[in-house]
Parts: structure tokens; sequence; C-alpha cells
């Protein structure tokens, strides 16, 4: 039975309403994506600015009201109060500024301590010391960090200042909002390195949202691609990396950098992401796709299983592109 | 990349920092004491604070004597502001309308702070229609000008320092209700309130550690820029005779009566004026200054 697991959820966002109060815009940022994370594994999300990604990581939570669609949590339906509770608890979230996500008026104590806080964990306040403390050390921070404010405190400090927070609930699954992509790379590699370890240690599972490629490669089980708010891809990490089938995938791992200035990238997109408040009809990625044709402007492609573990959202799906 | 890349990081390793950790507070005194201005206006503001609360009690004569034998007399050792047309001491007046001055500055802001506050975090913490509506009011009320409000407020409340307390309180709210509600929106879209509520804190425990603390610094800075607008609008009131009753001396009463003798003897205009001018300056300066030192991301040393 999987951890966490998602149907069909839909995120819309109404960005104008008329003088009713109706709603008149409606931008669609997620849209009826299924993924189900397994404990103690990593499934890797990406995607570019914009496609959808951490809107579904925080919907999933609770962060934002799903429009519809449902998230099962070791197979009960979060939308029950008990359910609720213990998924609150159970599924935390690390997120990409480490600059705005740590309250600049809070000591670094003040500010692991809160979930703590919350739940009523620490009954006395030299036992919630103790624990910060410790929290601390889990992440190669020194203890008197405690005691200081984040702006105290480099990128890559911060973000282990956010990761002691969402560890301090000891739970089953981070949802990691592009945890690196606003550090230095020698600093990335210190944080995922932590973040490996810290799986192991504890099992966790990890949703890890990047828009770089090679290193969700390197962490994830599993990988799922999302372009305008739709899963287009998703299977086995190094298959989606190695043998992408969907051609915006395709697109995607020929961007990644290659140390070889007489490499040429094999497929290129052109054009702007569609905007969301007016996708394309029929696959939403026909306007960039090199294999596009009258049925992809038409109807819209689902996403489907064709090969075990394999889903793809194409219908040319693994036609080479040239 | 090698495996030994993603080796633990060693004990020794554990990154130390240097610099000794520091309160907010005191970080924030640091700052202001780098700003020269800003330190003149606090010394300004604490002057005439002191004169306002004790300079009164230490004055030889009261600020209702009257001498007739000494009308309209010239600065000198007996009378250091000269006296005005009833032979009243003008630095003793000056001193008392500082009293004035100051308190209707205070408790007018105050009550501003009061009802901008409430006003503006309901708003912004409903959200959607109650908020457009909440702010609708506001705009169509900003479209009036501030000034013939209070005129008109006046001329029901009678004229008397209480009244103007509250004609000046209930005017002047508006621009706090905007500044918290931007603030309070402002938040409600930070990372770290989300945060707050992904790790399970509930609207109350946010509103307590994240929302009200980041809040305070810029309800601080409006408060003493408002206090100025206060002092100068019951000056103005006073000037056009809708202030304090005599015999009691706002700076404002003091100068609309030093107008009238202004080509025969301009100190008592001039005094008055000086000390709305020094005044005024000195909120304004200290309020910048706060603004400064107030916000925790403003380090001079590099930081973000």
């Amino acid at each position: 039975m999987a951890l966490i697991d998602v149907h069909h959820l839909t995120k819309n966002f109404i960005v104008r309403t008329d003088w009713l109060g109706r709603p008149r815009n409606v931008l669609t940022a997620v849209h009826d994506v299924s993924l189900a994370i397994h404990s103690g594994e990593t499934v890797g999300l990406v995607g570019e600015s914009g496609c959808g990604k951490s809107t579904f990581a925080r919907t999933v939570l609770g962060l934002y009201e799903k429009t519809a669609g449902t998230v099962l949590f070791k197979g009960q339906d979060v939308q029950q109060t008990d359910t609720a509770a213990v998924f609150h608890r159970q599924v935390q979230m690390i997120f990409q500024d480490p600059y705005a996500s740590l309250d600049p008026r809070m000591t670094v104590e003040d500010i692991i301590a809160e979930p703590l806080r919350n739940y009523g964990i620490c009954s006395s306040r030299i036992q919630l010391q103790q624990r910060v403390a410790q929290l601390l050390d889990e992440v190669d921070l020194s203890r008197e960090a405690a005691q200081r404010y984040p702006h105290e405190f480099s990128g890559g400090q911060r973000q282990r200042v956010g990761i002691a927070r969402a560890l301090a609930l000891e739970p089953d699954c981070i949802f990691c909002d592009e945890p690196i992509s606003a550090l230095d790379v020698s600093v990335q590699v210190q944080i995922v390195n932590m973040l490996q370890r810290l799986q192991k240690e504890r099992n966790l599972a990890y949703l890890f949202i990047a828009h770089d490629l090679a290193m969700v490669h390197h962490l994830s089980r599993r990988i799922g691609v999302m372009y305008l708010g739709r899963l287009v891809e998703l299977g086995d990490g190094d298959a989606v990396y190695h043998t992408p089938l969907h051609p915006y995938t395709q697109a995607l791992i020929s961007a990644v950098p290659v140390p070889d200035p007489h490499y040429r990238r094999q497929v290129c997109i052109s054009g702007e992401v569609p905007s969301p408040l007016a996708p394309p009809p029929g696959c939403v990625f026909h306007p960039r796709c090199p294999l596009a044709d009258e049925r992809c402007k038409m109807e819209a492609p689902v996403l489907q299983e064709i090969m075990p573990g394999r889903m793809v959202a194409c219908h040319h799906a693994g036609k080479e592109v040239r | 990349m090698t495996p030994d890349d993603f080796a633990p990081l060693q004990e020794a390793d554990k990154e130390t920092l240097y610099v000794p950790p520091q309160k907010l507070r005191e970080r924030g005194w640091q700052q202001m004491k780098h700003n020269k201005l800003a330190l003149w206006g606090l010394g300004i503001v604490i002057i005439m604070t002191v004169i306002a609360l004790f300079g009164p009690l230490l004055a030889p004569y009261s600020y209702a004597d009257q001498d007739l034998t000494m009308a309209n007399a010239w600065p000198g050792p007996d009378h250091w502001f000269g006296t005005d047309s009833l032979g009243r001491d003008l630095f003793v007046r000056v001193l008392y309308g500082a009293r004035i001055s100051l308190s209707i500055g205070l408790v007018a802001s105050l009550i501003n702070v009061c009802i901008g506050v409430l006003y503006g975090g309901f708003a912004a913490l409903s959200g959607g229609r109650t908020d457009r509506i909440m702010m609708h009011i506001v705009d169509v009320l900003y479209s009036i000008p501030m000034l013939l409000y209070v005129i008109l407020l006046m001329v029901v409340f009678k004229p008397g320092l209480i009244n103007i307390y509250l004609a000046l309180g209930i005017a002047y709210w508006l621009n706090m209700a905007r500044i918290v509600r931007g603030q309070i929106l402002s938040l409600k879209q930070q990372d770290y309130v989300m945060a707050a509520r992904s790790c399970g804190s509930s609207t109350w425990q946010i509103l307590r550690r994240h929302m009200i603390p980041n809040c305070v610094g810029p309800i601080i800075v409006t408060l003493t820029l408002s206090i100025p607008d206060a002092i100068f609008t019951e000056a103005f009131l006073s000037f056009i005779g809708l202030g304090v009753s005599a015999p009691m001396a706002s700076w404002g009463v003091l100068a609309s009566e030093g107008i009238n003798s202004m080509r025969s003897f301009p100190f008592q205009l001039l005094f008055p004026a000086l000390a709305l001018c020094l005044t005024m300056l000195g909120f304004m300066f200290l309020g910048d200054g706060l603004r400064d030192a107030l916000d925790p991301q403003n380090d001079k040393e590099g930081g973000r």
C-alpha cells in the first residue's frame, strides 16, 4: 500500500471574479494528476517553472484547497479529520527559498521548536532545548546556532534549519519543494547528501521537486514529468532518464548540460509555455511538439501505462524525434 | 562526482559561526547609532517630552498669569521668549504648549493605531469580498479631504482638548488601516507562514508568532510619522479657531495669536513656530531611522 496516494488531483485558482464574486478567469495549475509515493522511496517531479509542481505539492499537503481529487494517506482519505491530523503531522515540507521560509524575527531555536510546540511534544523548556540541539546535530549545524537569527546564516545553513524543522516531528515523508535550486552548486551537494543520509537513517519518503533533471535522476527511484499542470510521463528513474518516451521529456533530457563543446542538442523545442489561463486544445504540448499532427490538435492524450510501471501521455509515445 | 563526495561531514567540519549572537533589539540600536539624523530626532523628541512633562512645573509663572504692565515685552532675562499682548510669559506658554501639542499627537495617533490595526487586520485576514468592501469604504473616505472632515467634526464636537483627540483619532486611521492590511496580506503569502501552517500551527498561533511581530515595525514607524501629522493638524485647527480654547495654549494657538502682531513683535510668532518645526522634524527623523533599524533584513554588513 502506498504511503501517499493522490488520485486525479486538480487545483484551479480563480484569477478574476465579476462584481458578484463569480469566477470569470480560472487558472488550472494542476490538472488531473495521480501519483503514489511509497514509504522510503524518492519520487522526483520535474518540469519547467510554472508547470504546477509546487502547487501540486502544496495542494496535496492541504496548504491550498484542492478543487477535485482525493488524497489517501496509508489508504485513508485525508478528508477524514482523524486521518488529516496524522497526515499533517507525518508529512512535512522543505521550501525552495531558504531566505523566505524562515521567519526573520525568530531565533533558530524558536523556528525548529515551532512544530514541537504545536504538537506539545516537549513538556519542559529544557526538554525542548535538548530536542532542538539534537536536531541541529542531525543537520550538521553547531548547537550555538540555536540562539541566532536566520539572517546570520548562509543559504545552505538556512536550508538546513528548514530541514531540521521538517524533521522535528519525525515524519514519514517530506515534500522537498526545490530545496536546492536556490543554493550554490557546492552547497547543493551537501544538502542532497544530507537528505540521502536522513532517508537511509529514518526510512523517509521524499517527493523531490526540481528542474535539475540530472540531480533528480541521481536521487529518485521514480520520476514524474509535468507540463502545464499535467503529468505527461511517469516511470522508473533510470528508464525515464535514459529512454524518455514523451517528446517533452526527451527535450528536457537533451537540455541537461553536457561538458562537451561539440555536443549538439538532439531535441530542441521552441516557443514559450502557453498561458495556463488558456491552454491549447488537444494535447497541451502540441504547439511546441516536433511530432505534433492533426490528432494532437484535437484529442488530448490520456496518461496510459504503455509498459509495466511506465506511464506516458502522448499519441506518439516512443517515436524518435529527429 | 565520486562516492567520497557524498560522505557525511566529520564532527570537526561542522560549520562554526564566528560572530557572537546578537539580539534583534541590540542590532536595531546599533543601526540607529550610525544614523546621525535619527539620533538627532530621538534627542529632540526626548527633550521635548521632558520639557512637556516637567517644564511648566519649574517655571516661575503660570501659563495664565497676566501682567498687563509687561505686555508685549521683548525677550530678556525676565521673560526669555518675551510676553504676549496680555503680558503672559511666552516661554512658559511654549513649554505648556508642548504638553498640549505632544499629548494631542500621541493620543490621536494611538487612537489611529487602534482603529487602523483592527480594521486593516480584520480586512486582510478575512480576505475576499469582506476585504474588498472594507477597503472600498476606506478608498471613499480617503477621497474626502481629511482636513475638511476634521473641521466638520470639530464644528459638531465643539472645540476642546478631548474633542480634538477624538476628531483627529477618528479621521486619520485610514493610512494605518491600509498599511496594516498590506503588511498582513504580504505576510500571508510568505513562505514562513506556509511553513508554519504545514507544521501544524493554528491561525491564532500564526497570528501571534508571525503576523504580529512582523507588523510591529511598520506600525511603530507609521505611528511615529503620524504624530507630527496630528500635531500639525491641531496647530492648523487652533490657528483657524477650532482648537483648544483660551487660556490653554497649544503651539497652534500661540502662533495664531502671534500672527496678529507679526510686524511689531515677530518673536511672538517665531518661538512657537520654531518649537513646532523642531518637534515635527524630530519625529520625522526618528520615524525614518526606526524604519531602517526595525527591518531585520536590512543588514549593513551584507547579509542578503
